[in-house]
């Protein structure tokens, strides 16, 4: 059943007091994950805003915490999967364009080379979605000579769930988190626009 | 009919998504395990993650006080505007009173009975009394503006 009350100040500060440091890095790792998600459409924000917008909805009352079922770090995990959510919905692409600049590379023989030239000028989101596709070949480079990764990473992009993956390959859970740890840890450091400070 | 493009940004959706998820579904001992290996200590990390979150409660319960003050201030600055109607000499003020009870009696009555006493007797602090009241419910603004 629903609270029926928004949490409290004081209920939340004792909250935040006890949580411990693997539930702290998960919010963290977490709210980083959500904001490298969004890419472009974070406009600039942090998983410290995240973080930060979490804790005022709940407050508020827009979301409530229901403490019979589900622990302070699985509310804020929810909370800020559904705010993040908003954040994509709300994106203005207008407000923030691709610019060439940024996908613009400098060819071996030193000439410029623009993506843009290579687009069919009427392709709707084109230059979001030419953004994306180097992104991507960009992770699946980086795990070429890994191989469990690289299925993994095949199986995502066929649109499996990650459980559906695991078992595909028949890798234990153990197996299966040591190779999501290996992708989380370099795909942190490959976009690293998630950072905390707020 | 024309091949449908690759979406790309549904597959780096796709990924991005699975590995936010990963990190909510790790274990204590995966998420510790990827801290120090990025070189960071957990507890450095888990006291950042307090100070946001504190920070968030302070900055909420400091926003209602703004609030509160924001409110404060108004109410007093339009008392303020009320009162500037209010004459600045004992003569000044019983003239205007007394022109309020002329053309208004109902408010007259209203203050008599409250009041319990004649025009006459009243004393230029009951007046001004009276006045700040009146200007609080903004019966001044007329006079003033004729």
């Amino acid at each position: 059943m629903p609270e029926d009350r928004a949490a409290t100040p004081a209920e939340l500060r004792a909250a935040i007091d006890a949580l411990t440091a693997p539930q702290a890095a998960k919010l963290e790792e977490f709210a980083k994950g959500r904001v490298r998600r969004l890419g472009r459409k974070a406009a600039g924000r942090t998983a410290g805003d995240l973080l930060n917008d979490a804790v005022t909805a709940t407050l508020a009352g827009t979301r409530r915490w229901n403490r019979a079922n589900v622990d302070f770090t699985g509310h804020l995990i929810g909370t800020m999967r559904s705010i993040s959510s908003h954040w994509a919905r709300d994106f203005d692409p207008e407000e923030h364009p691709v610019l060439e600049s940024e996908l613009t590379k400098t060819t071996s023989e030193g000439g410029t080379l623009s993506p843009f030239e290579q687009l069919a000028a009427t392709e709707p989101d084109a230059e979001r979605n030419l953004e994306a596709k180097e992104q991507v070949e960009e992770i699946l480079a980086a795990f070429a000579a890994d191989t469990v990764v690289s299925v993994i990473l095949d199986g995502m992009l066929e649109g499996m769930s990650p459980p559906d993956v695991r078992s595909e390959l028949g890798l234990s859970q153990t197996e299966y988190e040591t190779a999501m740890r290996r992708l989380r840890r370099k795909a942190s450091q490959m976009f690293p626009a998630g950072g905390a400070d707020a | 009919m024309p091949e449908r493009p690759r979406d790309y940004e549904a597959e780096l959706r796709a990924i991005m998504d699975a590995l936010a998820e990963s990190a909510a579904q790790a274990s204590d001992e995966e998420i510790l395990a990827e801290v120090r290996e990025s070189g960071e200590d957990p507890e450095a990390v888990a006291a950042r993650v307090r100070g946001i979150l504190s920070r968030a409660v302070t900055a909420y319960e400091q926003r209602r006080l703004r609030d509160a003050e924001e409110s404060y201030r108004r109410r007093l600055e339009s008392m303020r505007t009320q009162s500037r109607a209010i004459p600045a000499t004992p003569e000044r003020r019983r003239e205007l009173f007394m022109a309020i009870m002329t053309r208004q009696p109902d408010l007259g009555t209203a203050l008599v009975t409250l009041q319990n006493r004649e025009f006459r007797s009243l004393t230029d602090a009951d007046i001004q009394s009276a006045l700040e009241q009146l200007a609080a419910l903004g019966a001044l603004q007329e006079f003033e503006d004729r």
